[in-house]
């Protein structure tokens, strides 16, 4: 046995805590250690190199590294020792910075608490036994799950690498809520004109499997292999029939009396609609919540969109499909849904209508929208107009402690516009901190002002009714006198919440959720794209606040990352796992229960358990639980974990 | 013990503040008067002698702004406890010397508004007991009570 | 149902006609209400924002005296609630703060143990709309602003109330035929707490009158209030403002002409802004129903 001990400075966040020296002398002194040596970062090439050094010249078969946690760097030292020739598991990490000289003040006492930490990876490192990695199929495919702009871009991505993507959109059309936009922040352009083409561009792609008003209904397996169920619901809609020609819109009994979604509530659709008229596929949908024939069995003497559909295409007996298919890789890019500002009462949102969010009044802008565009409030053009901004975010009254990132910028392009089509409204943006962050924004924000968008730092108290007359009132924090203003326009500039999609698909992936409630990504520096699920990705607000750029740039790394995963013929899977012995395995079955991956199978036949080593992920569950000592983790067996626990007792 | 100025902005959360000003947006007395309760926070953030400023007690304690706080910050709480701290420094409002009278009441008869002789005609009048079955009639148990508040620090700060 | 009664300064000391309305309304309802020698509650106004430590004692004092016979405290004003349910509260959970008080407890052979909660009478009331229609005998037919009163509905930590847009006392008069009738910034503050009317009385003021023009514009036959202290500030500044007549009820007194109470037994003839007008109009209810 030859185990090489190398301790890291880490600059000087170890160093200036514990002596590194000391803890050298002492590890030496261990007999199976053959050398021990230090170096201010070891992680970094010189590092890399001492150890692999080592290895060729003094044939060391065990390498440990005293450093940081083994989150960021384990893969990085088995890398290294793998390339010197060592079998890369039988490398061990202590962590000596995390868990010792950042969290300790006293240089002796954490000196001492580091040696024993080395100590005892020393004794576990003895007892490490070489693994060698199996190799798994990948299957060349992959799944995007929801169809905004990050899920769009991403499927295009991956389709133009030449790979085959489902593509899964919850709602009738692909676009998601940048569909809803007018312009863009901060070069105006129009969010249809960037967005629509590229919608088609997902239709007509020949490597997309574009799957609209459909949700995943469940995933198993894991990277490179898994099997998912999708659910197609009934459009009642021959799609391959309807040309979407409307007729059937303009027949419904119903037209003109439905809140529509996608207008926020503001405009009126059919029983029988698109969500607009520039929907990807466009193809018409029967709402079975609202349409008489559906609800009732009964439409008058027979239903009108049938009547109007010369194709036929209109099918009431149509019921829901499971699809089932098979990918490598998955994107979630389930994005945002807009804060509902109802409980934030003092802005009496949902009492008076000329209160709105931004997202309300980016469809009044729109040319498609419930006023074609004209800036109608209520019937009436609104002269004075208050913007408040950071409603439902910077809030932890209400939960959401965190910025959303976009309002400041949504609410300088909102009163851009306005002042464009009402060029004598006097337009105030009340604001807790400007922030405007991202490329040409500043700029943006310097216009909007110059152009008579009045900025008043401090946010809106309260809004109040009287004789029937809004008022908002506030502090002028930088002149530091309360007062109040008359609007007959008050725009909420509400914040952005995880999607509702995001619990099911969250729950279905094993997905981390950040104390934000959006997923969380592998490293917040590092690896933003990535999961601590293997071959699963996150794309656009499902991570996160994000504006448009930031969005499609994370849409084509996560699309970077399949491609890189799904060009491979085989990946090596992690052989960390658990394992049953079934000559001890009673068949109980309790680890089946515990198992967070549903990796174990019984075989009835032999009365044992058996593990899929493709699904599991090394959790160590059903090894802590079961009562037989049937199972044994690989690379975490009791022997190693009780040798390393008695060296520091 | 007396508290600092520091600890009081810890326990009520104060340096979460992001001078937002919904506070003095919401606040009844600031619409009236110089109290601006986010430049208090502001003031206490930073470690200065709030607790001289007169402004300190113009607030009505109606807790608006502490409800209406996005960051939890405890303003009313913050601004009582900064009073606290003024009486312990002797720096008495300018408006002292009614609230003194109300002490000197509380202790003399067990409650900070008296009976007068007045509305004791009036609640004979509408049946009610010419004096109310309280503590004031109680005398053992104002003798207590004023044994108790002989040891508590109100009698020691508030200049009684 | 039994209670602990505590009126608290102003309706014993001030204003006699809310304990007065408060005995009749509770013995008609049968709730029964008992006396204990309570000091006042301490105001927060003034002896919280000079000494916290003191206010939690004496609070903790009169919230121990109804604890040997097992009685809940009732109390009819914002003010005292806000004392003794903010001191209960921090007792509940403050452990140090609880020593503290019983050391100070001990010296007069008391001790408290928190197991008499403070309620306020409004969500008293809240459980027994039965029993208010039931003695209801005058459909009051008034147009009425309310007040809540702050310190009843904030901290809403503490109280857990919906502070922005609360209806219980809205609902509650309108069980005896008022209507409430909307005015701008109901809910804001009176101006009298903090120790800003006794202290900085023309501030304390400033602030009323701006609250009596709002509700001098709604057109209303009177302000109902559920806090004695709110009572006053609101009749005695219509005396000093002069350019003010709006009757002022405590909501028991409002039961009470609802019960069909003489208004002289409910005090209302005691209150500075003449309520004279207002019983008229009763009366003429209260015949018009007599006559059917």
């Amino acid at each position: 046995m030859k185990i090489g001990v190398y301790v890291c400075h880490c600059g000087v966040n170890i160093s200036n805590t514990v002596d590194v020296q000391k803890v050298i002398s002492e590890v030496s002194a261990l007999p199976t250690v053959a050398v021990c040596r230090d170096y201010q970062y070891m992680c970094s090439d010189p590092g890399q190199e001492m150890i692999a050094k080592d290895i060729r010249e003094l044939g060391l078969d065990r390498v440990v590294v005293a450093a940081c946690s083994p989150r960021m760097h384990e893969p990085t030292f088995r890398g290294a020792v793998e390339a010197a020739g060592m079998n890369p598991y039988c490398f061990e990490m202590a962590n000596i910075r995390e868990q010792c000289s950042w969290v300790h003040e006293d240089k002796e006492q954490a000196t001492r608490k580091a040696a024993d930490l080395v100590k005892s990876s020393v004794a576990r490192a003895a007892l490490l036994e070489p693994l060698n990695s199996t190799e798994v199929p990948v299957t060349h495919a992959a799944l995007v799950i929801g169809g905004g702009i990050a899920g769009i871009q991403t499927a295009l991505d991956i389709a133009n690498s030449g790979y085959p993507v489902y593509l899964v959109e919850k709602d009738p059309s692909i676009g998601g809520h940048m569909a809803q936009f007018d312009k863009t922040f901060p070069t105006l352009d129009c969010a249809a004109c960037i967005l629509t083409p590229k919608m088609v561009d997902v239709a007509r792609h020949p490597n997309i499997e574009l799957l609209t008003y459909s949700e995943v209904e469940s995933i198993e397996g894991s990277v490179g292999n898994f099997h998912v169920r999708i659910r197609k619901k009934p459009r009642y809609v021959n799609v391959s029939l309807c040309t979407g020609c409307g007729s059937c819109a303009t027949a419904c009994r119903l037209v003109g009396r439905i809140p529509s979604e996608f207008d926020m509530g503001l405009g009126k659709r059919g029983a029988i609609y698109v969500p607009f008229p520039q929907a990807v596929p466009l193809r018409y949908t029967i709402d079975p919540e609202k349409c008489l024939m559906l609800k009732h069995g009964k439409c008058g003497t027979s239903p009108k969109c049938v009547d109007a559909c010369d194709r036929d295409a209109i099918d009431f007996s149509m019921t829901e499909e499971i699809l089932e298919v098979d990918v490598g890789a998955i994107v979630v890019a389930t994005g945002y849904k807009e804060f509902d500002p109802t409980i934030k009462r003092e802005y009496k949102y949902g009492t008076f209508k000329n209160v709105m969010t931004g997202l309300e009044l980016e469809r009044i802008f729109a040319p498609s929208g419930p006023t074609g565009g004209k800036a109608l409030i209520n019937g009436k053009v609104p002269k004075k107009i208050v913007f408040v901004s950071c409603v439902g975010s910077r809030d932890k009254r209400i939960g959401n402690p965190y910025c959303s990132r976009v309002c400041c910028m949504y609410i300088a392009k909102q009163a851009h516009l306005l002042k464009e089509k009402i060029p004598d409204a006097d337009i105030t943006v009340m604001y807790t901190d400007m922030r405007a962050f991202g490329k040409g924004y500043e700029e943006f924000y310097e216009r909007v002002q110059k152009e008579g968008i009045k900025y008043r730092r401090g946010n809106a108290a309260e809004v109040y009714e009287e004789d029937g007359v809004l008022h908002v009132r506030a502090e002028d924090t930088l002149m530091g006198e309360p007062y109040e203003l008359e609007a007959d326009l008050v725009v909420l500039g509400t914040g952005l919440e995880p999607s509702d999609a995001a619990d099911a698909i969250g729950h279905m992936l094993h997905l981390s959720r950040s104390a934000d409630k959006f997923f969380l990504e592998a490293h917040p520096k590092l690896r933003p794209v990535d999961t601590v699920i293997d071959g699963v990705f996150l794309a656009g607000a499902a991570q996160g606040p994000k504006d448009i750029p930031d969005t499609v740039a994370q849409a084509s790394g996560a699309a970077s990352h399949v491609v890189n995963l799904l060009s491979k013929d085989v990946i090596l899977a992690e052989p960390i796992v658990a394992e049953v012995n079934t000559d001890v395995c009673a068949g109980c079955r309790i680890c089946e229960i515990l198992c967070p991956y549903d990796a174990h199978a019984f075989d009835e036949e032999r009365n044992v358990m058996t593990i899929n080593k493709a699904i599991c992920k090394g959790c160590g569950s059903c090894a802590a639980a079961c009562p037989s000592g049937a199972i044994a983790m690989n690379h975490f067996r009791d022997s190693q974990i009780v040798a390393q626990i008695l060296e520091v007792i | 013990m007396e508290k600092t100025t520091e600890l009081i902005v810890k326990e009520g959360n104060g340096f979460a503040c992001i001078q937002c000003g919904r506070c003095t947006g919401s606040c009844p007395s600031g619409r009236e008067c110089g109290l601006r309760t986010r430049r208090i926070v502001h003031m206490a953030k930073l470690g200065m002698e709030v607790y001289k400023c007169d402004e300190l007690w113009d607030c009505t304690t109606c807790f608006t702004c502490q409800e209406r706080c996005p960051k939890e910050v405890k303003i009313t709480d913050i601004i009582i406890e900064l009073r606290n701290l003024a009486v312990k420094n002797s720096f008495y409002p300018t408006m002292a010397d009614v609230p003194k009278i109300i002490i000197q009441n509380l202790y003399r008869t067990g409650n900070g508004q008296p009976l007068s002789p007045e509305v004791s005609k009036l609640r004979s009048i509408i049946g009610l007991d010419k004096e109310p079955n309280d503590i004031a009639k109680n005398k053992a148990a104002l003798a207590d009570f004023q044994k108790l508040l002989d040891g508590l620090p109100l009698m020691r700060w508030g200049g009684i | 149902m039994d209670y602990a009664f505590f009126p608290g300064c102003i309706a014993k000391n001030v204003y006699p006609g809310i304990e007065k309305a408060t005995r009749i309304v509770f013995e008609k309802m049968n709730v029964g209400l008992h006396d204990y020698p309570y000091s006042c509650c301490p105001p927060p106004g003034v002896v919280a924002c000079y000494d916290k430590d003191t206010w939690y004692a004496l609070g903790a004092r009169n919230l121990a005296l109804s604890e040997p016979d097992n009685r809940d405290i009732m109390t009819i004003c914002a003010g005292c609630y806000g004392t003794l349910h903010n001191v209960w509260h921090e007792l509940q959970h403050n452990d140090a703060k609880r020593a503290y008080v019983n050391e100070h407890l001990g010296r007069i052979g008391m001790t408290y143990k928190g197991t008499s909660r403070p309620i306020h009478f409004v969500d008293l009331l809240d459980g027994m709309r039965d029993t208010i229609t039931q003695n209801k005998e005058v459909d009051l037919d008034l147009r009425v602003a309310v007040h809540y009163g702050c310190h009843y509905l904030k901290p809403t930590t503490v109280t857990g109330e919906n502070s922005e847009s609360p209806m219980l006392l809205d609902e509650i008069v309108g069980l005896v035929g008022c209507k409430s009738i909307p005015f701008k910034d109901r809910l804001t503050c009176c101006g009298a707490g903090g120790g800003v009317m006794s202290g900085e009385p023309e501030l304390s003021l400033k602030i009323m009158e701006r609250k009596l023009k709002n509700i001098k514009k709604a057109d209303v036959d009177c302000i109902v209030n559920i806090c004695s202290f709110c009572h006053m500030n609101f009749d005695q500044s219509q005396k000093k403002l002069e350019s003010f007549d709006i009757p002022v009820l405590h909501l028991n007194q409002l039961l009470g002409l609802a019960f069909g109470v003489k208004h002289k037994h409910l005090g209302l003839h005691m209150n500075l802004v003449s309520t004279r007008d207002l019983v008229k109009k009763v009366k003429g209810a209260k015949k018009g129903r007599d006559e059917e």
